[in-house]
C-alpha cells in the first residue's frame, strides 16, 4: 500500500512540474496563426489546381490574409466563394465575372501530313517534324488539355477535338497552359462569339487544309459597329472588351469560321443532359 | 543483336552495332554524280546559333557563291547561294530538321553556272596567317558537318584561359546506312588532311589524331601511306560500333580523356571537326570557296540506284529521290542516319541543309507497338553516357520533369542506342526528347 502510495505521489508531482513547465512554453513560444487564414481554407474549394498562382489553397489563404493575393484570387471559386473570403477578410467584394476556357478550333477536313506513331501526348507530337496535323495551328486530338483539366471540365469529340463543359469549367487555365499550340482562351462567360480559329496561313491555303478555317477576307471586319474585329496576318482576331457579342460576323463569316456560341451552349447543355 | 566481342581496338564503354549496318548498299558504287537542281531553298538558320537575315530581296539576280544570308552575331554562320539565278521569294518555309516554319530564300535556276568573282580561285597559302584562316572559314559559312552544324569559327575561338594541345578528326562515321564520309576520305584524302593541317595552325596546334572505324580498313591504310612522314599526326583504328563519331566516345577511344556530358571537348584541351569539315575548310583557305554543296549518301531498300550524290544546298529531295530511282511503295524518308535522323513528313517541302549528310529511304518501315519497360537493363548497358534510359524514361512518361533533371535528363545527347535495343520498343528518346523541350520551356519562363 505504501508503495502504491509513493508511486503515485511520486508521479502526481513529476506530472504536475512537467505541466507547469509545457504551460509556461506554450505561452512564451506560441506561434500566432491568424485565425482567418484557417477560416478562409474551410470555404476554399480545396482543389489544390493552383490557378491562383499560390501554391495550393493553403497558400493561397496565408497570400490574402498577407494582402498578397486579392479576395478574389480563387478562379475556381469564382464570385461565391470570392464574397465568402471578403466577409471573412472584411472588405467589400467586387463582382468577378466567371470566366471559362474556349477551344479556338473548329476544324473539319484536316488531313494528316504524316503518320505519327509516338507518344500520346499533343506536346510531344508537336516536336516532331511539326506536328503530324495538315494544319500548323490547329488542334492535335491528343487530349493534353483534358488530362491537365482537374475538374473533368474536358472532353475529346467524337470529331477529334478537345470540348469543354461550361458548366464545370472554372477557368483555371491549367488546359490552356499545357496547349502546345495555345489553342484555348480563358474567357469571360459572356463573351459568346468567337473566331475558332488560330491559322495564320493565306487565306487560299488555309482554306484547301480546312473548310473551317479564317480566310482573312475582312467580312467581319466591315461589318462590325464597334470596330471590335481586326484582320492581322491573315487572321481574324477579336478585341474582346470591345466585343458585344451582338453576333454580326458570324452571319457575313462566310466560311463558318465565326461562332455564336449562345447557340451552342443551348446545344451543348441539351446533349449533356440526354 | 549486337555483337559483344571483345576487341583490341580502341573504343568506349556503351554503344550498340547493328549486325547488317547498310553501309555495303553504297560502299561498291564508285561513281559520284551531282544533279544541278532547278530551284533551291536556302534556310536563313541551317546551324547552331543565331539565324542569318537574307539579304536579297524577290527578283534579285545572284550568282553561284554569293552571300544571301548574312551571319547576326557571333555564333552564327554565312548561306551563300548555291546555284546561280533569280530570287524567286523570301518566305518561311518548313524546316526539315526542327519542322517549324522559318525563312527561306528561294532560288530558281538560270543556264549559267558561274561562280561569283573572287570565289573559287587558286590561293597561295604557304604563309598563311591564322587570322586569315579562321576569317576565310567564318565568311564561307562553314559549321559542322557531322550533323552538329555548330559554326566551325566558333570552334577555333577558344576561351583564352584553355590551351587546345590536339586536333581529333573524326572519320568514324559511326552512322548505319551513311557512306559520305567514306567516299570523301577515299577521294580526297590530301586535300582533307590540308584541311587538318589549316585547322592545327589556326589553333596552333602541334598535334592531331585521326579515328577510322574498323569496317574501313581500306581509308585506313591510305591515309597511313599518306602520313608515313609525319609524325605529328597519328592514325588510329577503332571499334566499329554506334555511336564512335560522337565526341565524348572518339576523345574516350583515341586519346583516353573522360569528360562530363554537359562538358565540351575542350575541357581535355581537344576539339573534334568531322572529315566533311575539314574538306571544306580546305575548299574554304585554298579557294575562298564558300559552302555550297556536300556529298550525300542517298540509299535505303526504298530506292533502286542507292548512291553518294555531291548536292547543293537547298536541292528538294524529290529530284534527288527522282535520281535514285526511289521506288513506288517508299514509307519512311529520314534526313541523316537511322539513329539520329529526322523523319521527313511532307516531301513537296523538304530540302537538303547543310547538316544533311544522307537520306534514308525505307519501304518497309516498321511500326512498333510500344509496351511498359520489362527491366531487362539493356538500355543502360548501352547508354555511352553512363545514364539510366529505363529510368529517365518512366519519369518522362508521367511528366515528373524534375526528377528527370535530378537524374541528369539533360546529359542525354539522344544518341539513339537505348531505343534501338529496347525489346519493349518503348520510344525512350521520344520521351526524353519531350522531357527537354517541356524544361526548357519551364526555364524560358522562370
Amino acid at each position: 500500500m505504501e508503495l502504491l502510495l509513493g508511486a503515485a505521489i511520486t508521479l502526481g508531482i513529476l506530472g504536475m512540474v512537467f505541466g507547469i513547465g509545457l504551460a509556461i512554453a506554450s505561452d512564451r513560444f506560441a506561434v500566432k496563426v491568424d485565425p482567418r487564414i484557417d477560416s478562409i481554407n474551410e470555404v476554399l474549394p480545396g482543389a489544390n489546381c493552383g490557378a491562383c498562382g499560390q501554391p495550393g489553397c493553403g497558400g493561397f489563404a496565408q497570400a490574402v490574409v498577407e494582402g498578397k493575393a486579392p479576395v478574389s484570387g480563387c478562379t475556381v471559386g469564382q464570385a461565391a466563394v470570392a464574397k465568402l473570403v471578403a466577409n471573412i477578410m472584411g472588405v467589400k467584394f467586387e463582382n468577378r465575372e466567371r470566366v471559362i476556357a474556349v477551344v479556338m478550333c473548329h476544324a473539319r477536313g484536316v488531313k494528316n501530313k504524316f503518320a505519327y506513331n509516338g507518344i500520346k501526348d499533343c506536346r510531344a507530337a508537336n516536336i516532331v517534324g511539326g506536328g503530324f496535323l495538315g494544319c500548323d495551328y490547329g488542334c492535335l486530338g491528343l487530349g493534353t488539355c483534358v488530362e491537365a483539366c482537374k475538374f473533368e471540365a474536358m472532353y475529346m469529340g467524337e470529331d477529334g477535338l478537345s470540348k469543354v463543359i461550361e458548366e464545370r469549367c472554372t477557368g483555371c487555365g491549367k488546359c490552356a497552359a499545357v496547349c502546345p499550340r495555345k489553342l484555348i482562351s480563358i474567357l469571360p462567360e459572356s463573351k459568346m462569339v468567337h473566331v475558332r480559329c488560330k491559322s495564320l496561313d493565306k487565306g487560299a491555303v488555309a482554306k484547301k487544309i480546312c473548310q473551317d478555317s479564317c480566310i482573312a477576307c475582312k467580312q467581319c471586319e466591315k461589318i462590325c459597329p464597334y470596330g471590335a474585329i481586326h484582320v492581322q496576318n491573315n487572321l481574324a482576331v477579336t478585341d474582346y472588351n470591345k466585343c458585344t457579342s451582338c453576333g454580326k460576323c458570324v452571319e457575313v463569316c462566310p466560311n463558318r469560321t465565326i461562332i455564336n456560341f449562345a447557340r451552342e451552349r443551348s446545344l451543348s447543355r441539351h446533349t449533356l443532359t440526354v | 543483336m549486337t555483337t559483344l566481342v571483345k576487341s583490341k581496338l580502341k573504343t568506349f564503354i556503351g554503344g550498340i552495332h547493328p549486325e547488317d549496318d547498310g553501309k555495303l548498299l553504297t560502299k561498291s558504287k564508285k561513281e559520284v554524280s551531282s544533279p544541278l537542281p532547278k530551284t533551291v531553298y536556302l534556310f536563313m538558320s541551317q546551324h547552331i546559333g543565331a539565324p542569318c537575315k537574307p539579304i536579297v530581296k524577290k527578283g534579285d539576280m545572284v550568282k553561284k557563291g554569293q552571300l544571301v544570308g548574312e551571319a547576326q552575331g557571333f555564333v552564327s554562320a554565312n548561306v551563300h547561294s548555291s546555284i546561280s539565278g533569280k530570287v524567286v521569294d523570301v518566305v518561311p518555309w518548313q524546316h526539315p530538321v526542327t519542322g517549324i516554319k522559318s525563312p527561306a530564300v528561294i532560288i530558281e535556276r538560270t543556264e549559267d553556272d558561274s561562280w561569283i568573282e573572287g570565289a573559287n580561285e587558286d590561293f597561295d597559302t604557304d604563309l598563311i596567317s591564322p587570322e586569315e584562316i579562321k576569317q576565310r572559314i567564318q565568311s564561307a559559312g562553314i559549321v559542322g558537318l557531322g550533323g552538329a552544324t555548330f559554326p566551325t569559327h566558333v570552334k577555333l575561338t577558344p576561351p583564352k584561359d584553355k590551351v587546345i594541345d590536339t586536333v581529333v578528326m573524326n572519320g568514324a562515321e559511326c552512322e548505319p546506312y551513311l557512306t559520305c564520309d567514306y567516299w570523301l576520305m577515299l577521294d580526297k584524302p590530301h586535300e582533307i588532311i590540308q584541311g587538318l593541317k589549316f585547322v592545327m595552325k589556326c589553333l596552333g596546334c602541334k598535334k592531331a589524331h585521326i579515328g577510322i572505324e574498323a569496317n574501313k580498313e581500306d581509308v585506313y591504310s591510305l591515309f597511313k601511306d599518306i602520313l608515313s612522314n609525319e609524325p605529328q599526326i597519328k592514325i588510329d583504328l577503332m571499334e566499329a560500333k554506334y555511336p564512335q563519331g560522337a565526341e565524348h566516345q572518339l576523345i574516350k577511344a583515341l586519346l583516353n580523356h573522360e569528360f562530363k556530358p554537359t562538358q565540351l571537348p575542350l575541357e581535355v584541351g581537344a576539339i573534334v571537326i568531322n572529315v566533311g569539315t575539314a574538306f571544306a575548310v580546305y575548299e574554304a583557305v585554298k579557294f575562298k570557296k564558300p559552302l555550297i554543296e556536300r556529298l550525300v549518301t542517298v540509299t535505303g531498300n526504298g530506292v533502286e540506284n542507292p548512291q553518294n550524290f555531291l548536292v547543293r544546298l537547298g536541292t528538294p529531295i524529290k529530284q534527288l529521290l527522282e535520281e535514285a530511282k526511289a521506288t513506288a511503295s517508299i514509307n519512311k524518308i529520314i534526313f541523316g542516319g537511322p539513329m539520329m535522323g529526322i523523319a521527313q513528313g511532307n516531301l513537296d517541302t523538304a530540302v537538303t541543309v547543310k547538316g544533311t549528310g544522307g537520306i534514308l529511304v525505307l519501304k518497309d518501315a516498321r511500326q512498333w507497338q510500344s509496351h511498359a519497360c520489362i527491366r531487362c537493363g539493356r538500355c543502360i548497358d548501352a547508354c555511352p553516357y553512363g545514364l539510366n534510359p529505363s529510368e529517365l524514361s518512366i519519369m518522362c512518361e508521367a511528366k515528373e520533369f524534375n526528377l528527370a533533371i535530378e537524374n541528369n535528363v539533360m546529359e542525354c545527347k539522344e544518341c539513339g542506342c537505348c531505343s534501338y535495343i529496347c525489346p519493349a520498343k518503348r520510344p525512350i528518346v521520344h520521351l526524353i526528347k519531350f522531357a527537354k523541350a517541356e524544361i526548357a520551356k519551364q526555364r524560358v519562363k522562370a
